[in-house]
């Protein structure tokens, strides 16, 4: 079996996500005004994501990620390294690049929740995998808010209909 | 589109889920021509029935404290109706068994039942949002962690396909 991620590796990869993220949206916001302003502040939640991410990653360096209170087959480790190694997302993917072939502001969305549904897809797993003490609740807070950008990008996209 | 959604409607919706994950799977069981991923599909159908019956009792018992406690009101609903509206894109899609041909390889089917699974995850984090601790939100995490389990399964039989 391979070797658990630890800490560092597992909040690196959210921070990727999250800096992903940001960069897409300001260069959807760019290329389209009519949805420049959501774009950009859903950018600036991605950047205090993955600030978060960093300062839990700082705490934690070093450490395995601690196992949850019953996890005896490995199964969050599984997950997440099933996800790490792209079967069910690019976890690497250039957004950026993705978006030229986007060409009106209703592809852009539809791709954004995308995004935010691999995010949370992510951060599910990583979860399982923070105890409490380690900060479980920041991570929940972080779904939590990207479950509202969904909803936020969705409104936009009923708007532009 | 509705603008907001209450707790049974949600509840509904999540039953909606696990009965077209289940119709998914008995359809890629079907058209599958390998056996053992045959029976994985089989296995999978028998746990998203499971989760219609725990969403089924959730919503049921919902009804039951608000006839109890005869204080129901819409506007004590949670403010985050209209998010959960936004949700249920993911739980109101067309059914997707019928998205199966029958022409798909089995890197296909995964394919497509991975995506259905991320769904539901994304779909039960919202849903939880309208569930008490008193009311059984643990299950709630439960069902999330199994839906988990069967993405982490779906991508090692990817895996082994690519």
């Amino acid at each position: 079996m391979p070797m658990p991620f630890n800490a560092d590796e597992v909040f690196e990869m959210a921070e990727q996500l999250e800096r992903n993220g940001a960069k897409f949206y300001r260069a959807a916001a760019e290329k389209f005004a009519e949805a420049r302003q959501v774009l950009l502040d859903l950018a600036a939640m991605e950047d205090e994501h993955e600030k978060t991410f960093a300062a839990m990653r700082a705490e934690l360096s070093g450490a395995e990620v601690q196992p949850p209170v019953f996890d005896p087959d490995s199964e969050a480790q599984m997950y997440l390294r099933v996800l790490a190694d792209g079967h069910v997302f690019d976890i690497k993917a250039d957004l950026v690049e993705q978006l030229a072939d986007k060409n009106t502001p209703e592809d852009v969305l539809k791709m954004a929740i995308g995004a935010e549904k691999d995010s949370i897809v992510f951060y599910a797993g990583l979860k399982e995998c923070v105890s409490r003490k380690a900060g479980k609740d920041k991570v929940e807070a972080i779904i939590k808010e990207e479950l509202d950008h969904i909803a936020t990008l969705n409104e936009k996209l009923e708007a532009l209909k | 589109m509705t603008t907001t959604l209450n707790a049974f409607e949600v509840f509904e919706i999540a039953e909606q889920i696990e009965r077209n994950g289940a119709k998914f799977y008995r359809r890629a069981a079907k058209i599958s021509g390998e056996p053992g991923i045959r029976n994985m599909f089989l296995g999978l159908v028998e746990w998203e029935c499971r989760h219609e019956q725990v969403f089924a009792r959730m919503r049921k018992s919902l009804s039951k404290q608000s006839r109890e406690l005869r204080t129901f009101k819409p506007e004590q609903m949670p403010p985050d109706t209209k998010a959960m509206a936004g949700l249920a894109v993911f739980g109101i899609r067309p059914n997707p068994a019928d998205e199966l041909t029958g022409r798909e390889g089995a890197a296909d089917i995964l394919r497509k039942a991975i995506e259905k699974e991320k769904d539901s995850i994304v779909f039960y984090n919202g849903l939880k949002e309208f569930v008490s601790a008193r009311a059984g939100r643990d299950k709630i995490d439960d069902i999330i962690r199994e839906e988990m389990h069967h993405i982490r399964i779906l991508g090692q039989s990817l895996e082994q396909r690519e």
